[in-house]
């Protein structure tokens, strides 16, 4: 029986995986179609215009050009987030896991790189909690949480909580500077966002907050 | 635009996760169809943009499928616990052994192992690529040997206690 490091015997493992002939081909024709556009072919499309509106272009280009490069589309991304939520809340996927308290929800999300926790804006507030599933904002996997608001004819909604990474969501309002949540209407929901604990909440509407507390 | 070499490197991160060779191609492909129009131009930020999408989509469709997971790796990042992250470096297998060790791992030891292995990354690189803490990294590899032994203990190996 002959015996090798790990290491090297998972490294060989691997390197006997390639892709076929005929699968790089298949993605190398992927790519491009999907190839983003030279910018040879932007200028020669902007010189069949007028030349106002080719200045006009030009110098929006440029304006954009000189924005730090971070964003992936114009869209600001509480915009982009309250999409998403919207998105996801209108859709009232099953629940992975059906409980009515907080600790029936963190033994089940252990596989996020976080854990959930109860937001002092929702201390108060007459809520059930129904359960959860797993989900993610803007790629960052996240806890979508149900709850029936009591005082709104038991209306289903949905709280989002997710780590907090100011590198993919930006600056947002954290309540623990004295921020308030910002409410962004889409879809003809409204959702509040804050950051609370480290986490990021996205919450819909129908649900009374209570007024954070005074930062320290 | 990525080089076959890079196309290969993610098939084969891809085959770290789902262990299947269809299915790592399938999500080559998807990750690709979102990401490209997105991509950036440089082609290292490129390949480590499509490694992302790939990790989150399989992620994704993992929890779809295993709507009850029966594994987690529970990261306590806080544990306090002094792991040595060349644990792995020391150990052995047997030839035959490496196939049925990787069938039993779960997709993100595999990719932990594919990471490590075929990658040559550290710790810290690991924890970068997987946006997980050092700590979270360290004690998956503290996991990822004890199960390797575990299951060589299982298979009447006598190899691989050698390690540390």
């Amino acid at each position: 029986m002959m015996n090798r490091p790990l290491k090297q015997a998972v490294r060989q493992h691997f390197e006997h995986r390639s892709l076929s002939t005929k699968q790089l081909e298949r993605l190398d024709a992927l790519m491009a179609v999907n190839a983003p556009r030279p910018a040879g072919r932007r200028v020669i499309a902007k010189s069949l215009i007028g030349w106002s509106a080719t200045a006009a272009i030009a110098a929006l280009l440029a304006i954009i050009l000189l924005l730090p490069p971070a964003p992936l589309d114009d869209v600001p991304m509480m915009d982009r987030i309250a999409m998403e939520v919207a998105r996801n809340h209108v859709k009232l996927k099953p629940l992975d896991v059906e409980t009515d308290n907080m600790d029936g929800i963190r033994r089940y999300f252990t596989d996020l790189e976080f854990i959930p926790v109860k937001s002092q804006l929702l201390a108060s507030s007459n809520l059930e909690l129904l359960g959860g599933r797993y989900c993610s904002i803007q790629s960052v996997p996240a806890a979508q949480l149900r709850i029936s608001a009591l005082d709104n004819k038991h209306s289903l909604q949905t709280l989002y909580q997710t780590e907090y990474r100011k590198n993919v969501f930006g600056p947002l309002p954290i309540l623990e500077n004295g921020d308030v949540p910002v409410a962004v209407n889409v879809k003809g929901i409204t959702v509040r966002i804050w950051v609370e604990k480290g986490l990021l909440f996205a919450l819909t509407e129908a649900v009374e907050l209570e007024p954070p507390e005074p930062a320290e | 635009m990525l080089d076959r070499p890079m196309l290969q490197g993610l098939f084969r991160y891809g085959f770290s996760l789902t262990h299947n060779e269809d299915a790592a191609c399938d999500l080559l492909q998807d990750a690709l169809e979102i990401s490209l129009r997105k991509a950036p131009d440089n082609a290292d930020a490129a390949m480590h943009y499509v490694r992302s999408i790939m990790r989150n989509r399989f992620i994704d469709q993992y929890r779809r499928e295993h709507r009850h997971p029966t594994v987690s790796f529970d990261d306590n990042d806080e544990q306090p616990v002094i792991i040595d992250p060349r644990v792995l470096e020391d150990m052995v297998i047997a030839e035959h052994e490496v196939e049925s060790i990787m069938a039993m791992l779960e997709p993100l030891e595999r990719e932990l192992l594919f990471l490590w292995a075929a990658e040559g990354c550290t710790a810290q690189e690991i924890a970068e690529q997987t946006d997980s803490s050092r700590g979270t990294v360290l004690s998956r590899i503290h996991r990822l040997r004890q199960k390797i032994l575990r299951q060589q203990a299982h298979a009447g190996s006598a190899v691989g206690r050698g390690a540390k």
